[in-house]
């Protein structure tokens, strides 16, 4: 029981983990707070779901076709929110608060009515038995894949070219864009990043629970908590914190066996996290 | 255009611009709006017009927060909600009669903020709205569940008793005129404060927080003042949607909401004592007149936000700069001379 509830909380941890990640890379290279980057993986999932139901493609086909639009959504949501009237990161991120309620209207006309669905199976059903307890191979690939994501991320931003320049602009832009980096192509790389991660997050999600445009919500939330524990600086700090919640919040809705006290306990876990950030924050910061 | 164009974009400095401008114009407009709107409207229309007057004395909140120190005050729909019931519970449990009972919602909403503003003053700008969007999924999903069904009704809600005034109970246009001075007292209320000493402190705080403190300002107690406040005009707010609809549930106040206020504030614009109105008019009674489905209007309210957020970022009220002709103003040396 403890070791399935752990594996449970570690799957959706994690996705609660790369949902922080995406928030962060965007926060870090352009300042924007990306309101709808949940709700972005939610229309992935959805195309994915389209492209296996409706065109019956091979799974793979449809995964890589969905990651290349997801792509090629963040630029057009780059150049259509962002670089159509440049303004301060406080605006941005408001504009893509329009963008989520967009984006969400826009899923609930199309496959709203019959909602939720449940996601063809793409990835293998079945047992492990772990010390005596039954784990589900989708937890576990689950995790195996947000750890495959969250490497493949930091790969990209600490070991190559273009994680120096996104490392460069969000350590100054000013600076980077006279030493001749090319701001504006790294940013559209950032967003573009950011939602195939998203993506991902979304084809995760639909395949661990069930496929509805409301189904985010939740996982943006605990995913805002981890990217802000992590002081919207730290990916690994968001990740970790995110697997917390997840473990939290799973072990507190099977052992309380009260969904609404679980969720009291995430609040104020939520809140002391972000004080105990702050105040420890404030004593580095004055030493 | 080069790629390394426009990197400066995020250094634009803030301007000390006033929060609730023109206040006389616009309380004349709202009194005339309140006044006439009976003559105007059927029944059916009035009573949309007074739940979005209700709902717009909660975005004037989220637009003092906004426009002061550019607090994102998605905890109002838990306000909403906290105000609502506590009013309910004076009324139908402790004998309270409507007005009493929607000054102790507001009493109610204040102090319950007191806390959270003490946490505004250790957090930054997004950790707040985060922790707003979480205590407003709290109280919501709280208030919905069977835990506390027997005082909140549950999913289900609670039906809310018409006002009263000296034991009579006011129905039809008396319960309409009721409901419209308490909004006219909302936002006659608002420049008072805003503008006040208190006000000119949080607009400093919001230009440079260690220069506010530097000559005095004590910034943690504004910061909870303001929480203070935002939170009453939203509980305030509950009581008045409660007394417009003549019933309150809590799946209505939910995240969702949160957001659709925020929209509400900025489309009408923050600045502009009627910009709340205005954005309430735009992205809730409009939609709900035309009888638009719940997923058109959530669609409404993107795009309208967005193309605002985009080409008028200071909201509707704005537009009269765009299309006023802009007065020669004379050169540095033509005014030495």
């Amino acid at each position: 029981m403890l070791l399935a509830t752990l594996a449970g909380g570690i799957s959706l941890g994690f996705l609660y983990g790369l949902v922080a990640l995406t928030l962060i890379l965007l926060v870090r290279t352009t300042g924007v707070l990306n309101f709808a980057a949940a709700e972005v993986g939610m229309l992935c999932a959805f195309i994915t779901f389209t492209a296996l139901t409706q065109f019956h493609l091979p799974a793979l086909v449809a995964v890589l076709l969905t990651l290349v639009f997801s792509a090629l959504l963040g630029a057009a949501v780059y150049c259509g929110i962002v670089l159509i009237r440049p303004a301060d990161p406080l605006t941005l991120s408001l504009r893509t608060l329009g963008l989520l309620l967009i984006v969400n209207s826009v899923a609930y006309k199309i496959w709203g009515a019959n909602s939720p669905y449940t996601f063809p199976n793409i990835l293998p059903h079945g047992f492990v038995t772990l010390f005596g307890f039954n784990v589900g191979y989708v937890q576990l690939l689950v995790i195996a894949f947000a750890i495959l994501i969250s490497l493949a991320v930091w790969v990209l931003t600490e070991r190559t070219k273009l994680g120096l320049l996104l490392r460069a602009v969000s350590s100054d832009r000013e600076a980077a864009a006279d030493l001749g980096v090319p701001v504006i192509s790294v940013d559209l790389m950032a967003w573009c990043l950011a939602t195939t991660v998203a993506c991902c997050v979304g084809i995760l999600v639909a395949h661990l629970f069930f496929l509805a445009p409301d189904m985010m919500a939740p996982i943006l939330l605990a995913g805002f908590a981890a990217a802000q524990l992590g002081e919207m600086k730290s990916a690994r700090i968001a990740l970790v914190a995110g697997v917390a919640l997840g473990i939290i919040q799973s072990a507190s809705s099977v052992y309380f066996n009260q969904p609404e006290l679980s969720q009291i306990l995430s609040f104020l876990v939520l809140t002391v996290g972000l004080i105990v950030r702050g105040k420890l924050h404030d004593r580095v910061v004055s030493t | 255009m080069k790629a390394t164009g426009n990197i400066s974009r995020f250094s634009r400095p803030a301007t000390a611009l006033p929060v609730m401008m023109h206040p006389v114009t616009g309380l004349i407009i709202l009194a005339l709006l309140l006044c006439i709107a009976p003559f105007l409207l059927a029944d059916y229309q009035l009573t949309l017009a007074a739940t979005g007057a209700a709902y717009s004395v909660a975005v004037l909140g989220v637009a003092a927060g906004f426009a002061t120190v550019g607090m994102l005050a998605l905890t109002q729909p838990a306000m909403m909600l906290i105000g609502a019931y506590v009013s309910l519970y004076a009324v139908e449990t402790l004998g309270f009669s409507f007005f009493p009972s929607a000054l102790l919602a507001i009493v109610a909403g204040a102090l319950i903020a007191l806390p959270l503003g003490w946490i505004t003053c250790r957090l930054d700008k997004f950790s707040f709205a985060v922790l707003g969007f979480a205590f407003t999924y709290l109280v919501s999903m709280l208030m919905s569940s069977n835990l506390l069904v027997g005082i909140t009704g549950g999913e289900l809600g609670k039906p809310f008793p018409p006002a009263d005034l000296f034991g009579i109970e006011l129905h039809g246009n008396a319960s309409y005129a009721a409901l419209a001075v308490c909004v006219f007292i909302a936002y006659l209320l608002a420049p008072t404060i805003f503008r006040s000493t208190m006000g000119r402190f949080l607009i400093v705080m919001r230009q440079d927080d260690v220069l506010a403190k530097s000559v005095g300002v004590d910034t943690n107690l504004h910061r909870i003042l303001l929480t203070a406040i935002v939170s009453a005009y939203g509980a305030f707010s509950g009581v008045l949607i409660g007394l417009a609809s003549g019933f309150v549930a809590p799946p209505h106040f939910d995240v969702s909401l949160s957001i659709s206020l925020l929209a509400m504030a900025l489309v009408g614009g923050t600045r502009y004592l009627l910009g709340s109105a205005a954005g309430t008019l735009v992205l809730l009674v409009f939609p709900a007149m035309l009888n638009l489905p719940l997923v058109d209007r959530n669609l409404t309210v993107g795009v309208v936000l967005l193309v605002c957020l985009i080409f008028m970022p200071e909201g509707l009220l704005s537009f009269g700069k765009f299309v006023r002709i802009p007065r020669a103003t004379p050169s540095s040396e033509e005014r030495t001379t």
